[in-house]
């Protein structure tokens, strides 16, 4: 998982528990404006996060609960406990889609459907605005959407889409309707339709007639589009689901596909096909069937209603052998040349709105009969029993009976009891050539109903209230959803608060952190005073044993206290993304506003170091690109004339070189020019007339680091008011971190960073000098020698000295602490000399003598003493002293 | 991939871009007449085919690819009020 999604997840779970609080406290305070702004920050800035990611389904909840916020907040709706439902109801949803995104990484797209709902149901609560009309919320048509015409598709494409759907996949009717502006979405409605999962026929049509043609907005999508498809609805949802509101998808039974037309030519010709076909039928010879039937159709011209009823009749006979009744529906439908009904043989209730003409009684869903369906169920028992009462005679007994059972059977499964029995009674009837073991049958079941003794079906009682809405889902649906629909209409989402996990990640205020920082640093600096115990254990007291023992205790602790010391660090420690994240863009920009192509490369932005270290190198990396960029890199045509690539490449990268971290900025541009530099710096008077001779050409590209440096020409928005490069220096040092710059002229410029890792332990060496200790970073020492005497030569009455090569001015500490007293050499007559480093240049310090390097916690001189530059701060030693820690730099 | 224009004939194939709806409107504004060659196209984007539909283009030759030719057959159909 990539950090940014996991950050999402985290933030997304603080916002979530925001949410909640505020609208538990809104229940309290409903008229709090502040609160309700900032319940609206919090949902809009969620909904803004999700939107980075493709979560469609939670961004749609989220937009209309933002819209919903937004009317609360303009006083458009007051705010009411459904409300607060809704809205928790919502941000529950939120949640469980977001513990799926932390499990899985993405959201299924079986959420489509009840985010769709939520969204729905949230955006019901605001009420429309009367001023914008044409503004309306988009997820409310979808519903509406009319769906394709069952008979309009071609005879081939139904058959085939049955036969899929015979082997027992499920079918659905499309109706999809994309957004008037969606081309401006680089959406494409009619690639999208003919590329639905399982599409077995789509077709288009306008959604309104036809404008002229010279009137016609061709990016307007003026087309809606209608779709079968075999497929399961989760693949559907899916492929639909960034644009749900569009699309309106129902199931449908399959036989309602089977819709013999053609021209209703012959009629009773075939009587006699009929009656041998019902006798094959009724002895179960199907091979005879399909022959005669074959036999018929091939004489048949193919236009005919009747052949096509008979190639319907053969698909059936194919694909669903065993089902007799629904083939005798087809056979028995060549006697009228009507479509048979076949909506008592669906092996699922069909949908409700559907043509009410077509047996209506039998259609309610049996999972949910109303009052009023369950009336008309017992009505059609009465008739069935009327029927039943008909004197037993003539060749039509056996069909009536057979009529009556199917009949029977229907209701039965529409109430939800099983229909075995009447499979017995039909067979007891047909053999007795009497109605009497059925009619038996059903006057027990009459009394049986009666309503006083009648024990109330469970699903009739919940139904009641579900059969007013128009189409309730079928029940396979309602099953196989893990997000089910409750009776009565709420949604749940199987989550509650209660379950809601914490996440792994703390978010601790730092200045915890940093609390926990100098307890360490203490720690660190009571373990130091250990080593000085066992000493004085040896030497004061002279017990060896004890001294030992010491030394070996603060070998333990002291491993401990490192790692301690270094798992702080960690928690403190940051990746250079965090400040290379925003270069892209500031390049990009920096790039287009002078006229140059730039291939901006980052490497290692993985590197970490201290979060203070990390902050405090944004502003100069800033101003050291845009100076590069400015600068440094030449525009396209100047790069081509010098004969290098247009596009010039600025290379970031970090690396972290044992305890310090290295940034470099390398271009590839023009390098910067000694001379010019020197020139400048003349006329700018930072450097006087002897220098400007003598000075080299390392050492005068130094100079752009000098306060009040510029050399561009013009002064731009970007650089050239001569602040850059010098405040670059400062912050940098102010890390504790230095910088170094080459050029080469004409290939480009390489800057290198050099900083700690983290600032809160600092190694420094301890020194002598006139009795004194005084501590100096060590970061800044380059060496330390014991110079005899008479190496020591005097320039102009300066000290200086030979070193590897270098003449190296030689200054006494106590000169520059203004103590009158000279350095102390060794016994052998030598003086010690420690050799800083000074911006570029190296400096030798006489002192006295060298004593051990230490880690300590360096503090800033407190108050009026903060003023004196020449320390850079104190330190407490183990035995208790104070190290008092010079600053080099301004003390030379 | 897109459309070339001849004096009575516009040849689609290939992918047609939305970007050449534009252009295939204004021709067949200019050119009530112009027919549509359509045999070498796979597929083309919803709003030339809401013009093709819009303007009931005659087709000169209907797409090679099965599954388009159907839609739009059917497409045209529809749009000339059956």
């Amino acid at each position: 998982m990539n950090p940014l999604l996991e950050q999402f997840i985290q933030e997304s779970r603080d916002f979530l528990q925001g949410i909640g609080a505020k609208l538990i406290g809104l229940e309290d305070a409903p008229d709090s404006a502040e609160l309700m702004t900032e319940l609206f920050r919090l949902v809009h800035t969620l909904k803004g996060n999700s939107g980075l990611f493709e979560f469609p389904e939670m961004t749609r909840v989220l937009h209309a609960g933002e819209d919903l916020m937004d009317a609360v907040r303009d006083g458009r709706v007051g705010y009411s406990p459904t409300l607060a439902d809704q809205l928790l109801d919502a941000m529950d949803f939120v949640a469980l889609l977001i513990d799926e995104i932390d499990q899985e990484g993405a959201i299924h797209a079986e959420h489509a459907a009840p985010s769709e709902e939520l969204s729905r149901a949230l955006r019901a609560l605001i009420p429309a605005r009367e001023d914008d009309g044409g503004e309306k919320t988009p997820a409310a048509f979808s519903t509406g959407l009319p769906l394709p015409e069952v008979a309009a598709i071609p005879e081939e494409r139904r058959m085939a889409a049955w036969r899929a759907a015979a082997e027992g996949m499920p079918l659905f009717l499309i109706a999809y309707r994309p957004d008037e502006e969606c081309f401006f979405k680089g959406e494409d409605p009619f690639h999208q339709a003919r590329n639905a999962p399982g599409l077995a026929w789509g077709a288009t049509a306008p959604r309104e007639a036809w404008p002229k043609l010279m009137a016609l907005d061709c990016y307007r999508c003026a087309l809606d589009f209608q779709l079968l498809a075999v497929v399961p609805r989760e693949a559907l949802d899916e492929y639909f689901r960034y644009t749900p509101e569009q699309v309106r998808v129902e199931p449908i039974d399959p036989t309602r596909l089977i819709i013999p037309a053609g021209h209703p030519n012959g009629g009773p010709v075939y009587g006699e096909f009929v009656a041998e076909a019902l006798e094959l039928l009724e002895a179960g010879d199907r091979e005879g069937l399909k022959a005669h039937a074959r036999a018929l159709l091939e004489l048949s011209s193919p236009e005919l209603w009747l052949s096509s009823d008979l190639r319907w009749l053969l698909a059936v006979l194919e694909a669903r052998p065993d089902d007799a009744p629904l083939q005798r529906r087809l056979i028995e439908a060549l006697n009228t040349l009507t479509s048979p009904d076949l909506s008592d043989v669906a092996e699922r209730p069909a949908e409700t709105e559907t043509d009410p003409a077509a047996g209506e009684e039998t259609r309610a869903p049996r999972f949910a009969l109303g009052e009023e369906d369950r009336a008309r169920v017992e009505a059609l028992l009465v008739t069935q029993a009327e029927i039943l009462d008909l004197p037993d005679k003539g060749d039509w007994l056996n069909g009536r009976l057979r009529s009556v059972a199917a009949t029977l059977s229907a209701c039965l499964a529409n109430l939800g009891e099983p229909a075995d029995e009447i499979d017995e009674m039909l067979a007891a009837a047909l053999e007795a050539a009497s109605a009497e073991p059925l009619r038996e049958w059903l006057e027990a079941y009459l009394e049986g109903m009666d309503p006083g003794a009648a024990e109330p079906e469970p699903a009739a009682s919940a139904g009641a209230g579900k059969a007013a809405t128009p189409s309730p889902p079928p029940p396979s649906q309602a099953a196989t959803d893990s997000v089910a629909t409750a009776p009565g209409g709420d949604i749940k989402f199987g989550r509650r608060a209660e379950d809601a996990m914490p996440g792994k990640v703390l978010k601790v205020d730092q200045v915890k952190v940093d609390r926990l920082m100098g307890l360490i640093g203490e720690m660190v600096v009571a373990k130091n005073s250990l080593p000085y115990l066992a000493n004085r254990a040896e030497d004061q007291y002279g017990v060896r044993e004890l001294a030992r023992e010491i030394k070996g205790q603060y070998g333990v602790i002291n491993r401990i206290a490192e790692e301690m010391q270094d798992a702080i660090m960690q928690v403190r420690m940051m990746p250079v993304s965090f400040i290379f994240q925003r270069f892209p863009r500031l390049v990009r920009d920096i790039s287009r506003k002078l006229g140059k192509e730039v291939n901006l490369v980052l490497e290692g932005e993985e590197t970490e170091a201290d979060k203070n270290i990390v902050e405090a190198l944004a502003d100069p990396l800033i101003h050291i690109i845009r100076n590069s960029l400015d600068h440094g890199l030449e525009t396209p045509e100047v790069r081509t004339a010098a004969g290098k690539p247009r596009t010039g490449c600025l290379l970031i990268r970090a690396l972290q070189e044992s305890d310090r971290a290295l940034i470099e900025i390398i271009d590839d541009g023009r390098g910067i020019d000694p001379e010019v530099i020197k020139r400048k710096a003349y006329e700018k008077g930072l450097i006087d007339e002897a220098r400007l001779e003598q000075i080299g050409d390392r050492e005068a590209i130094q100079l752009i680091f000098a306060a009040g440096f510029s050399t561009a020409e013009t002064v731009t928005d970007l650089s050239g008011r001569g602040v850059g490069m010098d405040v670059v220096r400062n912050a940098i040092d102010q890390a504790g971190g230095t910088v170094e710059l080459s050029s080469e002229l004409g290939k480009g410029t390489t800057l290198r960073l050099s900083l700690p890792l983290s600032m809160a332990v600092t190694n420094v060496m301890v020194i002598e000098s006139d009795r004194q200790i005084f501590g100096l970073p060590m970061d800044l020492v380059l060496e330390t020698v014991r110079l005899p005497a008479d190496c020591i030569r005097t320039i102009k009455r300066k000290m200086t000295a030979v070193l590897r090569g270098r003449i190296v001015p030689l200054v006494p500490l106590n000169g520059l602490l203004s103590i009158d007293a000279a350095p102390i050499p060794n016994a052998d007559g030598e003086l010690a000399v420690m050799v800083v480093r000074v911006g570029a240049e190296r400096v030798g310090l006489l002192v006295d003598d060298f004593r051990e390097v230490v880690d300590v916690i360096l503090k800033p001189l407190p108050g009026e003493l903060g003023k004196l530059a020449c320390y850079a701060g104190s330190a407490l030693l183990g035995d208790g002293s104070v190290l008092m820690v010079l600053n080099p730099k301004e003390l030379i | 991939m897109g459309i070339e224009y001849a004096r009575n004939t516009a040849t689609l194939s290939g992918l047609v871009g939305v970007e050449e709806a534009e252009g295939l409107l204004e021709w067949l504004q200019n050119h009530p007449k112009g027919r549509l060659d359509l045999a070498a196209c796979t597929h083309l984007h919803t709003a030339n085919l809401q013009v093709i539909m819009a303007a009931q283009a005659k087709i000169a030759a209907w797409p090679g690819d099965a599954e388009l030719d159907a839609w739009l057959r059917a497409a045209v159909q529809s749009s000339r009020g059956e």
